[in-house]
């Protein structure tokens, strides 16, 4: 009994197997020199990261690089297993983006000690040896979205006051904390614009959604919601939305709604009119400025910048189509499947 | 007690030679019934190092059991609950919180010992609430343990204020970075954990009466069995286990994060019901588990290594794990058990 069952499960995982070798996208061996990148994204489930991984892809074309793709589910304990496994593979560099910036350093430390050069993308590592990193300021964003509510305030009252809510990421992340900080320290200068509410909604648009529809149920008056992320973003328009209280852009009523990224649906509700503005970023450029740079220090063995910072770019309605934008790039309409 | 106790646990008895020496006869009763998915593993193994390049190194193949010694170490505690028909859903917030709260005493300054001392109490602390409310106040285990899920990552946030906790003694980190004899402290501690496990399930009175009283209660209880007692004890176990897990983790990380172990419970239960341990209680065994752990680890290490892509990786994992479960439900099914 033990025996057929032995040989029908190991039947059924050799096709498995099989299957899986069929959907490797490049595995067995190098083919003498070329070399190979290992990419350990932290997750596939919000968009700013398929924007990397798709970056990821075009640098590797570009470069003649070989790539090894993972997902780290948000786990930093998984993230630190992806590294070592590529430190195990003996890739010739790791480019990695951190879930966080002292939980990758152990992980980093081994890719060290094995010589391997370390790139980090979108975040940085608290320690141990990057060769070099590329990123946006957080901050800075958290400013222009702050600066932008501002602005609209100042247009509807004649002076910079008004009811604002803040919608924070995930607690305990740099991003999060850093454009927190860039938003608070604008809007601090105005003593006429109350935060209403400053709540965490781990850049989820669900939690968003549901936040901001309790949110908006205690607050009768609100002019402006900053959203740390485009989800967030996304999630407080649904909102809106479900609570009648959407009113068009320019009308006295309009919840003015800000988020940082560019992704997909923001830039559609921004054409729709139902987000004002997104400070966006360009995941794709970032990888690929990452791959660029792995290329200039292993192939071309050139010396390289130990740190890459790009510039955000404010996407209103206004600006949508203009040639500054396009020349910028608008990831989140290059993404969609 | 120890007549009625056999009896119900016949199916393993039967299966056992009785005491005999030799290491066969160790491994045939340390495997009892995870025939096929032992044969899994190698026929996974076996292609994986015939198509992933360096699966088959030494130190690749280590890193596969430190990679599990997170899952490894908790499926041990949680092997306990399931065979008594119970279940443990706190496991991953456990570690979580476990390790947050030995990271912030040790970041205050004390020593690696009190660290892990720490990270053991609140991991069985957390067991004993558990026990205390299945087996005194008779709540559902699942209900229980999905509250104290929540209650568990909520504390975790609380306490470290969503921020990670890191700046751990050299010794500490050491555990989960170090290596003696060439092979890994955690390669160590997990066999070592799981060859303890092993010998208190299956060479134990009490591990006979964790049998009996998942094969019937009542029986077990009119057979004089303390049966909720064991209940008890089991469930603290569980909490000791993912003590034990929080400090390989930390450790490894050298920080502690707040969304540490997210989901862990439900990958350590998977490990369990793979190796062969019936969610119905009263069948199963440490052996099985551990072949279920490695199972995990290697087809996440070979997925890496193998460059599947990040798309389809959880998928394909999710496929073995049905697959495999489905082979021994038909094996069973088979037997007539």
């Amino acid at each position: 009994m033990l025996r057929r069952s032995s040989v029908l499960m190991g039947l059924v995982v050799a096709a498995l197997c099989l299957g899986l070798t069929a959907c490797a996208t490049s595995g067995g061996s190098g083919s003498g020199k070329s070399i190979t990148v290992g990419f350990i994204n932290p997750t596939l489930t919000n968009p700013y990261f398929v924007g990397l991984q798709k970056g990821a892809e075009e640098g590797a074309k570009q470069y003649g690089f070989k790539l090894i793709k993972t997902n780290s589910n948000n786990d930093a304990g998984t993230q630190y297993n992806q590294v070592v496994d590529m430190v195990n593979r003996q890739v010739d560099a790791i480019v990695v983006s951190p879930i966080d910036a002292k939980g990758i350093v152990p992980a980093i430390k081994r890719a060290n000690s094995a010589g391997i050069p370390v790139f980090t993308l979108d975040r940085g590592a608290a320690g141990g040896k990057v060769t070099s990193k590329v990123m946006i300021n957080n901050a800075k964003a958290g400013e222009k979205a702050a600066n932008f509510i501002v602005g609209k305030l100042k247009q509807r009252y004649g002076s910079p006051k008004g009811n604002v809510v803040d919608l924070e990421g995930l607690s305990g992340t740099d991003v999060a904390n850093e454009r927190e900080a860039g938003f608070q320290k604008v809007i601090k200068k105005y003593p006429n614009i109350k935060v209403v509410a400053n709540q965490a909604a781990d850049f989820d648009q669900e939690k968003a959604f549901n936040t901001t529809k309790n949110i908006l149920q205690a607050n009768p008056k609100v002019d402006a919601i900053f959203a740390a992320n485009d989800d967030m973003a996304v999630g407080a328009e649904r909102a809106i939305g479900s609570t009648g209280r959407f009113a068009p852009i320019g009308s006295k009523k309009h919840i003015v709604i800000v988020g940082i990224d560019g992704s997909p649906q923001a830039l559609a509700a921004i054409r729709s009119g139902k987000q004002d503005a997104t400070v966006s970023q360009n995941p794709i450029r970032e990888a690929k400025t990452c791959f660029a740079l792995v290329n200039e220090k292993l192939a071309k063995k050139k010396s390289i910048p130990g740190t890459s910072v790009l510039p955000t770019m404010v996407i209103t309605k206004q600006n949508i189509n203009s040639q500054k934008v396009k020349n910028y790039g608008l990831w989140g309409e290059q993404v969609k499947p | 007690m120890s007549e009625v106790s056999s009896e119900t646990t016949n199916r393993e008895q039967e299966a056992k030679p009785e005491r005999g020496g030799g290491p066969k006869e160790f491994f045939s009763r340390f495997l009892t019934g995870a025939g096929p998915i032992v044969v899994a593993w190698l026929i996974l193994c076996a292609i994986l190092a015939a198509t992933a390049p360096n699966f088959l190194t030494f130190n690749n193949l280590t890193q596969i059991v430190v990679q599990s010694a997170v899952i490894g170490i908790a499926a041990v505690g949680e092997t306990f609950v399931i065979i008594t028909a119970g279940i443990d859903l706190s496991v991953g917030s456990a570690v979580a919180l476990a390790g947050m709260l030995a990271g912030i005493v040790m970041q205050g300054g004390g020593g690696t010992v009190v660290g892990i001392l720490v990270a053991l109490g609140i991991g069985t602390l957390i067991g004993i609430f558990n026990g205390f409310s299945t087996t005194i106040l008779r709540i559902t285990p699942f209900i229980v343990t999905l509250a104290v899920l929540s209650m568990g990552r909520g504390l975790t946030l609380a306490v470290s204020n969503g921020k990670t906790v890191y700046g751990f003694p050299a010794s500490y980190n050491a555990i989960g970075q170090g290596s003696v004899l060439g092979v890994p402290y955690l390669a160590w501690i997990t066999l070592g954990v799981f060859l303890v496990g092993y010998v208190v399930l299956s060479r134990t009175v009490f591990g006979h009466q964790v049998y009996a009283i998942g094969g019937n209660r009542e029986a077990a209880r009119l057979a004089g069995i303390p049966t909720r007692w064991v209940s008890f004890l089991v469930y603290a176990i569980a909490g000791l286990c993912s003590g034990l897990s929080a400090v390989v983790l930390t450790s490894q990380l050298g920080s502690a994060l707040p969304s540490n172990a997210t989901g862990l419970e439900l990958e350590v239960i998977a490990a369990v019901v793979i190796g062969g341990t019936s969610l119905f209680g009263g069948r199963g065994g440490m052996g099985g588990t551990l072949v279920g752990v490695l199972l995990i680890g290697t087809l996440s290490n070979g997925l890496t290594l193998l460059n599947v892509s990040p798309f389809w990786v959880q998928f394909v994992q999710g496929g073995v794990i049905f697959l495999a479960v489905l082979i021994d439900a038909l094996n069973r099914r088979r037997e007539g058990g």
